[in-house]
């Protein structure tokens, strides 16, 4: 059987692609950082609807910890095929009121992040030479959002890290590719106000807002072998916003 | 594992995977660089999988000074098993 980690995957996107793998015949490696509790319900989820796997409590940021995470999954499954790199934060604010910390916070988790899940996992897919990983991106790595210079830098930077990787990667069977979503109806979209949701869905074409299920189907194809002749790709699905 | 099992299972395993004839790698030989044997740099993470996979030594970040021969390569791994 298959495994695939995701990473941040006790809510959100992370959690809508850890349920959809396993539903595609993925063991699921459920990382998450802080939310044990989150975590676990989505392994019931997982395991109620036939699937199986493990939570993993793994601060990304932490190459130690993240060492230790892969070494893990290794010894127990024997054999990681899918990585999906998700676990990241935001933390909006213009330029001159830019808090130092979060803009390390950020650099932490969603840039050094992914490279330190990326550099571990393909330690281990060269061994079987195949494997496949996809890096959570976003349309602000493209788009310029005001207040997102943050965000946006650490998106256009997993964009850039997914294309180079592709090609370091290639030629052992493993493929890197990135999906860059706009909004997506998770808990920050929830949190906004009627008027500020509004203000949003007017820049999408399709006037809705996405669903995370419909990125985790996204991540499922790419990471299936009908899509195997893809490589160091930005999957951009936003509702139109980026046209 | 001896030190020097360790080196002439480094050996066969770059003669076979990475394509170096046995009678030019000697245990000193330089892998890396204009003066070595032709290896590059997809080599080395040949080199760091094999190390990982066989001897469970993570030498993913580690200094190229290490990497400078089966030498310097088995004697990591020796120090840090």
């Amino acid at each position: 059987m298959k495994v695939a980690i995701v990473t941040g995957a006790s809510r959100g996107i992370g959690r809508a692609c850890a349920i959809r793998l396993a539903e595609d015949g993925y063991t699921v490696v459920i990382n998450y950082s802080r939310s044990a509790e989150e975590a676990d319900k989505v392994l019931e989820q997982i395991k109620a609807g036939g699937g199986d796997g493990m939570t993993y409590c793994c601060d990304v940021s932490d190459l130690a910890a993240v060492k230790q995470m892969i070494r893990d999954v290794d010894k127990t499954y024997g054999q990681i095929d899918l990585l999906v790199n998700n676990a990241g934060i935001v933390r909006d604010n213009f330029l001159l009121a830019l808090n130092m910390e979060d803009l390390d916070r950020c650099m932490d988790l969603n840039v050094k992040g992914y490279f330190y899940c990326a550099q571990q996992a393909a330690l281990k897919m060269f061994r079987r030479r195949q494997g496949v990983i996809i890096n959570m991106s976003s349309v602000s790595g493209e788009l310029a959002l005001a207040g997102q210079s943050v965000y946006s830098a650490t998106k256009g930077a997993v964009n850039s890290m997914t294309r180079v990787l592709a090609k370091e990667l290639g030629a052992k069977g493993i493929r890197v590719n990135a999906v860059a979503p706009g909004f997506i109806e998770t808990e920050m979209i929830n949190a906004l106000s009627d008027e500020k949701k509004e203000e949003y869905l007017k820049t999408v074409p399709l006037h809705r807002f996405g669903k995370a299920e419909e990125v985790a189907a996204v991540v499922s194809r790419l990471a299936s072998d009908e899509f195997s002749y893809i490589t160091g790709q930005v999957i951009t699905m936003d509702g139109g916003i980026s046209l | 594992m001896t030190e020097n099992e360790i080196k002439a299972k480094l050996k066969e395993f770059i003669c076979s995977t990475l394509g170096v004839e046995p009678d030019v790698l000697d245990y000193d030989t330089e892998l890396f660089g204009e003066n070595a044997i032709g290896l590059d740099s997809v080599d080395s993470l040949e080199i760091i999988a094999f190390v990982d996979g066989e001897y469970g030594i993570d030498m993913t970040g580690v200094g190229k000074e290490h990497f400078f021969n089966i030498d310097s390569i088995a004697a990591y791994i020796t120090e840090n098993k």
